[in-house]
């Protein structure tokens, strides 16, 4: 530092100081910070440093999983689940193509809801995601160490896939539903073909228990199959929670619409005072299951996985699934009358309280595990619906918690007695005493909150700290982008006796749940880089003497590496019109964060984004002869600019002989 | 360089005599203040670092002499031979000609054999600290890439490489 340097920093530190003392707050206020600068303060997160929480948020109607910190605020990472992802190939690559694929064909894309960790023993262990598509019933597997999706399997038997996932207290089961009845044809498995006035007598409701296997020393990714279907009245079935603690064995699931209405909902489904909360005993159909008390029928599913190590994704097809009618299983299902067409169903840490979200009352409806135990074992029935008992209402509530707010949708709990509850209607999030049955804080959100998410909020230990109001509606939170906005999240501290508002922050495609974790539970098991000597691909090429062109036929495979910075072979020729050519391109980088991209002229795919010592493949057909260009999208090192090949496409049946090569003439 | 020190030298002050009293408002510009001391020492570390004096071995793991016998271990050398293919070595260097990276028949006979593994397993920090490596990048213009390389494999890749200046003395 030179001598002017110093005069310059006192004259700036001076000014610095001056403007501290100018700028603080006379003493008797008090020192501490309120409002925006103790909130800000509360999210900063310095740069270089880390976030507390790793925070999961579905994608909505884009289809995939967000990744955030918190609280920050800060998007990590989008994880491509039902929905293609130009980003990295998701879904347009050779090799994960499988993974979209549906009884229905190939489908793009999907209607993401609520995620769901896996839990052992009602806590949260960091080793998966669960998240549903609503849209073409199926429910996802996402590995939290490499934090890519790895296993989707499709339900049958369904519509409108939307009180899942939800799972057990041990990862036993995942849950999906019909929010959506239909007609089901036992005799094949598809919907029938019937008038839609017909609702009430063809139309029928499915819960379905996916199996997980949690066997540590399995290996594949096949982990999940569907164990049996429960079929139900024709009613909307809209969200679930499972039991935990004295209720681990039951599984909780909102209905509405039982007028089974099936045209103008809003009016004709909104008749009833009361509709149900149905309790399924999961243990109950187990034991049915064993006694064979179920009927098989034809039903076909697909269900695809991703194999990290041959670092592609296989399908398998079902063919029947087992189900069970309630009728012929007694106790395995009980309606819980819940005003008035209930939305969200969320069970306490503790296990005995079932709290619904009666979106239609103003009157917060919070059901007791025990009282309804003691209902069933005294028969409190009020009448009978298809083999499933209606329990008496009284029987079973522990208290309305009156006038709570409007329009109230899903609750979360911070484990210390306390649920949170959002409002759509009157756009707030009350915390409600669950024993004394009496709302004790109350703060407006912006606007119209749907879910709301505490880290671990809906497991047997919530981690606290924090609640984020997942808002439907953003108008004026941030600079205008035109009529189409993103969705807006605000981050509140729970901490105190007062929730106190800290942050707003955007989120994509209206994520609907969330959950969240401690980065501590898995950031150290983050997987970094693919080993190269692991990988087992059938098309990979683990070394540069290894790389070729093989034709057969008209099928042409390019066995091709990708390091910094050269494509090998950089230079092919020999393609004609005509021909299929597959790019399989792998990366022998080990270094963590080194992906090469592979894109090429004219090819409708999109490019593809491998990892380090990932192979991925992309199909490309060209049309015309000339000479097409590829090169590496992802900005590799100081001469990515100069990682870039050319192939020659020569007419059909032209005698352009095969070659190819890097650093010399063909 | 120097404006954009300057704030670095300034924050511990300008944080020292903010506004001091309440007991919350103290502690929290105390843990800034020390954050700020926490990067001033980080930047100063990095800065001196580029003019300190890095060992003939080089910045990694290898920093004790491996004290070489004459002879090659032939079967290390095979093992060495195969993981220079298998880790990826082969996309940027040939024994006899410029590829990418330099040619690497006589490496052993130019450079420490505690550099060379230093170089192969921690590239990164090589190039930004041994004068060597940094202008070993000036004239290839390329970054030798991290590509995970163990001790023991490193060092089998190192019996290669001497195996092979051998071969062509004699």
């Amino acid at each position: 530092m030179n001598r002017r340097t110093l005069i310059l920093a006192g004259v700036i530190g001076a000014i610095g100081v001056g403007a501290l003392f100018m700028g603080c707050p006379p003493k008797e206020k008090g020192a501490a910070k309120t409002g925006a600068s103790s909130a800000a303060e509360k999210v900063y997160v310095a740069p270089g440093e880390y976030d507390e929480f790793y925070a999961f948020f579905s994608g909505g109607f884009n289809g995939q999983l967000m990744v955030y910190g918190l609280p920050s605020g800060r998007l990590l990472k989008i994880i491509p689940v039902f929905s293609v992802f130009p980003r990295n190939g998701y879904g347009y690559t050779e090799e994960t193509k499988a993974m979209l694929m549906t009884s229905h064909g190939f489908i793009p894309w999907d209607d993401t809801h609520h995620p769901e960790l896996s839990q052992t023993n009602g806590e949260v262990d960091g080793r998966w995601i669960f998240i549903n598509a609503n849209n073409t019933p199926r429910v996802a597997r996402i590995d939290l160490a490499t934090m890519e999706t790895r296993e989707i399997i499709e339900i049958p038997n369904s519509a409108g896939n939307h009180p899942s996932t939800f799972i057990t207290m041990n990862t036993e089961y995942v849950t999906a539903g019909t929010r959506f009845s239909v007609p089901i044809d036992i005799q094949t498995g598809k919907f029938k073909d019937v008038p839609i006035k017909d609702y009430a007598k063809e139309f029928k409701g499915t819960i379905t228990f996916i199996k997980v296997n949690n066997d540590p020393n399995y290996e594949g990714e096949d982990k999940m199959d569907i164990a049996f279907q429960l079929l139900v009245p024709g009613y909307d079935y809209d969200l679930g929670h499972c039991g935990k603690g004295p209720s681990h064995g039951w599984c909780f699931f909102t209905s509405y619409n039982t007028e089974q209405a099936h045209t103008l909902l809003e009016k004709n489904a909104s008749q009833h005072d009361k509709d149900y909360i149905l309790a399924v005993n999961w243990k109950k159909a187990e034991q049915c299951l064993q006694e064979g008390k179920y009927h098989e029928f034809p039903a076909k599913y697909y269900h695809n996985y991703y194999d990290d190590k041959k670092h592609m994704a296989f399908s398998k097809v079902g063919d029947k699934v087992k189900v069970i009618l309630p009728t012929e299983c007694e106790g395995v299902a009980y309606y819980l009358p819940t005003p008035k067409s209930p939305h969200g169903v969320d069970v306490d840490p503790t296990g005995e309280y079932i709290i619904a979200g009666g979106k239609l009352s103003a009157d917060l409806p919070i059901h007791s595990f025990s009282k309804m135990m003691k209902a069933i074992e005294n028969n409190e029935v009020e009448k009978v619906i298809d083999g499933i008992p209606v329990l008496k209402f009284e029987a079973v509530n522990h208290c309305l918690v009156p006038k709570a707010c409007i329009g109230p949708l899903h609750n979360e709990f911070d484990g210390k007695g306390f649920v949170y509850t959002s409002c759509f209607i009157s756009s707030e999030i009350i915390k409600t005493d669950i024993e004394k049955c009496e709302v004790v804080d109350r703060i407006p959100v912006y606007y119209s909150v749907g879910h709301l998410m505490i880290p671990g909020g809906d497991s047997r230990k919530p981690f606290g700290k924090y609640v984020v109001a997942l808002n439907k509606i953003t108008k004026d939170r941030y600079l205008p982008v035109g009529p189409e906005l993103n969705q807006s999240a605000q981050l509140i501290d729970i901490t105190g006796e007062k929730m106190e508002m800290l942050l707003d922050f955007a989120t994509i495609g209206e994520p609907h749940y969330a959950q969240a974790l401690p980065a501590d539970l898995i950031k150290d098991k983050v997987v970094k880089i693919y080993k190269l000597e692991e990988n087992q691909h059938p098309y990979a090429v683990k070394s540069e003497n290894e790389t070729r062109v093989e034709r057969k036929g008209n099928v042409v495979h390019v066995y091709m590496t990708a390091i910094r910075s050269h494509f090998n072979p950089d230079n092919i020729e020999g393609i004609k019109v005509g021909d299929t050519v597959y790019f399989h391109v792998t990366n022998i980088e080990q270094d963590w964060d080194i992906p090469h991209g592979f894109a090429i002229f004219g090819a409708p795919e999109p490019n593809m984004l491998i990892m380090p010592g990932q192979t991925l493949t992309i199909r490309w057909v060209p049309k015309e002869p000339g000479v097409y260009p590829y090169y590496c999208t992802d900005f590799c090192s100081a001469l990515h600019q100069e990682m870039q090949g050319y192939v020659r496409v020569s007419p059909k049946g032209s005698n352009v002989p095969l070659k190819w090569g890097l650093d010399k003439d063909l | 360089m120097v404006m954009k020190r300057l704030p670095m030298y300034l924050l511990p002050i300008l944080l020292v005599v903010g506004c001091g009293g309440g007991k919350k408002s103290e502690s929290s510009s105390n843990t800034t203040e020390q954050k700020a001391q926490q990067t001033a020492t980080v930047e100063q570390t990095q800065a001196t670092a580029q003019s300190e004096q890095v060992s003939e071995f080089g910045v990694g793991p290898i920093q004790e002499p491996l004290n070489l016998p004459e002879t090659i271990d032939e079967a290390l050398a095979k093992k060495g031979q195969e993981l220079f293919d298998k880790k990826g070595c082969t996309a940027c260097h040939e024994l006899d000609k410029k590829k990418v990276g330099p040619p690497l028949r006589g490496v052993t006979d130019q450079r420490p054999p505690e550099w060379i593994m230093n170089m192969i397993m921690n590239p990164d920090e090589m190039i930004l600290k041994d004068p060597v490596a940094q202008k070993l990048l000036e004239e290839y213009g390329v970054p030798m890439t991290n590509q995970n390389v163990s001790k023991d494999e490193a060092r089998a890749i190192l019996e290669f490489l001497r195996k092979a200046a051998k071969e062509k003395k004699n």
